[in-house]
């Protein structure tokens, strides 16, 4: 869906690249996350393959044709969720959403029914100015997909919400990957990340050092045991134990039998630390 | 350029003025244009309405589009309109075409209420809507750039009185040479035409010049929204 190529773009009087020389590819019907720090290259590179940037050195090519050939109708397929609220203050939710569906030849999503979705339905009358933060990133994002694009582009679509509408927003994210769309997600969040993503790339002073799953990252760079909490004659007590032939190892199984545990933990690294071993460098 | 979606754009920015109260603005400083005709003598009322027919298409391109698109760039939605199938194109010819309705209503309303029906209405339609696309699109590129009204006040404003010349010739009849430079000579002279009488060179003069000035002015805004609006749409760096 997305292949990126030696990518390299320097904004007009700027010293450096922004990006420098980046390859990934993104697969159809995948959730790609990209994630860095503020700073690092995802807004530029992320610029560049929706078509906003031109001028770049390298390829980038979405859908099967380079970047800075396409035409207007390339935005017939393609979804694009800022991380700032895009919304006319003076209008309402649904006024917002349907201004925008005009905008497309296609058949485009009932706008109430994405409302519902994202539970702004009592709200669709309102004006946006009235919304609160949360409720303009919800509707941010029904904007984002009232078009129904085969690829989407969302820029922390989860910031601001209350864990009750992230998980709807995270849900809704995976509902679409099992249709068959294709996700771009740009995040700080390591989290979300994991939750969602089926590879991520770290992004670095333009730089990509890593590409992978979640899964195998934590793995690979995770500490090899197992942490055991348990008690014994009332006291809290903690142990390690090598994963490796864990199953024959008599001290671990002596554990199990002859103690209350508490908790049973294998030490794979989070995403948080996979990165920070990376580029020793955290998100902020 | 899609006309349905060049449609929807239009009807979109004439909702947009009339929610942040553009209209009720205008329709205030119409009727102060109308009582200042009606209490002026005969003898030099044709004189003001010129002046005030110069105003008004120019300051309706100049402030409201500025008050519009830096309002659209505070509520970040040109960002959204940019990732849609909507051109630049498409954006400018709404901003134009609403604009210039708005004026060519407000400016047949005051020569009306104000003055009367004696004018050349065949020079007058085209003189209003053609200053006022001009004067739309002149103002694009400082508006797409500076941060607040005030900044923009002050470049933008600084352009529009050096273009003001041929308005003080005109008023003070000195005559200068140096008038003919300028595209606002063009737009004087086609609304003296409306109400005085103008040679057939002067007429050609004026359309070809403002037309002129304005496919320059269309590039040139069409470039700024490019580069100041469309690339940074997504956040990140800032040209």
């Amino acid at each position: 869906m997305i292949h990126v190529t030696d990518l390299e773009y320097r904004y007009p009087k700027a010293a450096d690249s922004a990006v420098r020389g980046i390859s990934f590819a993104v697969r159809e019907g995948e959730i790609f996350g990209f994630l860095g720090p503020s700073g690092a290259g995802k807004s530029t590179t992320q610029n560049i393959v929706i078509g906003l940037l031109q001028g770049y050195r390298g390829s980038a090519q979405v859908m099967g044709k380079e970047i800075s050939s396409i035409s207007r109708n390339f935005y017939e397929e393609v979804g694009v969720g800022f991380e700032l609220p895009n919304l006319f203050s003076k209008f309402t939710a649904l006024e917002n959403l349907q201004f925008f569906a005009s905008l497309y030849r296609k058949k485009t999503l009932d706008p109430m029914m994405l409302l519902e979705r994202l539970g702004l339905k009592e709200d669709a009358h309102m004006v946006t100015a009235a919304y609160s933060k949360g409720m303009k990133t919800r509707l941010n994002f029904c904007r984002a997909l009232i078009h129904d694009p085969k690829l989407l582009f969302l820029d922390e679509p989860t910031t601001g919400l209350d864990p009750v509408n992230a998980h709807t927003v995270r849900e809704i994210i995976r509902e679409l990957k099992e249709q068959g769309k294709t996700i771009f997600l740009t995040t700080h969040s390591m989290l979300t990340a994991d939750a969602l993503c089926d590879r991520v790339a770290f992004i670095l002073d333009g730089r990509i050092p890593l590409i992978d799953t979640p899964r195998t990252l934590k793995i690979q760079r995770g500490k090899q045991t197992v942490h055991v909490e348990y008690r014994e004659g009332g006291i809290l007590r903690r142990r390690e134990f090598p994963l490796k032939e864990l199953s024959a190892d008599p001290s671990f199984l002596n554990l199990l039998t002859m103690h209350e545990i508490e908790t049973i933990h294998t030490q794979e690294a989070t995403l948080e630390d996979v990165f920070l071993s990376v580029t020793g460098r955290t998100l902020a | 350029m899609s006309i349905q979606r060049f449609i929807r754009l239009l009807r979109q920015d004439i909702s947009f003025e009339l929610r942040h109260g553009m209209y009720t603005v205008y329709a205030v400083v119409c009727l102060c244009y109308v009582l200042l005709l009606r209490t002026l003598p005969e003898s030099v009322s044709g004189w003001v309405l010129v002046c005030i027919l110069f105003t008004d298409p120019t300051v309706l391109g100049f402030f409201f589009i500025g008050g519009m698109i830096l309002l659209e760039r505070r509520q970040n939605t040109l960002a959204a309109v940019f990732c849609t199938p909507a051109s630049v194109g498409e954006y400018l010819a709404a901003k134009c075409l609403s604009l210039s309705l708005l004026s060519l209503v407000t400016s047949v309303f005051i020569a009306l209420a104000g003055y009367g029906t004696a004018l050349n209405w065949a020079v007058f339609i085209p003189a209003v809507v053609l200053a006022s696309v001009w004067c739309t699109l002149l103002s694009i590129p400082f508006a797409v750039q500076t941060g607040s009204l005030n900044e923009y006040f002050i470049t933008a404003g600084g352009v529009l009185m050096v273009l003001c010349v041929p308005v003080v010739d005109f008023i003070l009849e000195f005559g200068w040479a140096v008038s003919w430079i300028f595209p606002t000579q063009a737009v004087v002279l086609l609304l003296k035409g409306t109400v005085f009488t103008i040679t057939p060179g002067e007429l050609a003069y004026s359309i070809i010049y403002l037309a002129g000035a304005v496919l320059v002015s269309w590039r040139i805004a069409e470039r700024a929204v490019e580069r100041h609006i469309v690339r940074n749409a997504g956040g990140g760096y800032v040209a």
